[in-house]
């Protein structure tokens, strides 16, 4: 279904959209609730390479739509930033 | 309707506010780990969604890691996401 495709192409963990943030009261700059059970849980199983800002990742990161990032190991060595 | 074979790997998302849709659901799922596929049933004669959905991973540890950092941790328009595995509570097979 090409709408699942689109989605799959442009939401990615560690950034939250502004219309996503508005309906769970999440600012921008704001670290998503779920990062405080990280603290405890670790990174997620399927993505070990997680970089939460605040946790494993520079707080300075924290701005705007994103707080993590996902830098794939296979293919591109450098970071791919979602 | 929900019977797949991929119960196992697979999250039921409670108390969802029938406004949010399933592109959202992914956008925030999606955050903790890959999804597979969403089942977001709406009522065949009212055409809004009926407050569940069914969210399928890849893998159990997927779906124990989403139980232990999602359950009753965000809220979407002012009503908390209760997440359960799709087996019953009587099912201890983890």
């Amino acid at each position: 279904e090409a709408q699942w495709k689109k989605l799959v192409r442009d939401k990615k963990p560690g950034k939250i959209s502004a219309e996503l943030r508005s309906i769970m009261n999440l600012g921008e700059g704001q670290l998503p609730p779920w990062c405080m059970k990280m603290k405890n849980a670790g990174m997620p199983p399927s993505y070990p390479n997680l970089k939460v800002a605040g946790l494993n990742w520079g707080i300075e990161n924290l701005k705007g739509d994103t707080y993590g990032t996902l830098s794939t190991q296979q293919g591109t060595k450098d970071k791919t930033k979602y | 309707m929900s019977s797949n074979s991929n119960r196992d790997t697979s999250i039921y998302v409670g108390n969802i506010d029938p406004k949010v849709t399933k592109a959202q659901l992914y956008e925030l799922f999606v955050q903790i780990s890959p999804i597979r596929r969403i089942r977001y049933p709406k009522d065949k004669v009212l055409q809004i969604h009926q407050g569940y959905a069914f969210v399928e991973f890849y893998s159990v540890e997927d779906v124990q890691y989403v139980l232990r950092v999602m359950n009753n941790v965000v809220s979407l328009y002012d009503r908390t996401l209760r997440i359960r595995r799709v087996n019953g509570p009587g099912t201890n097979n983890s």
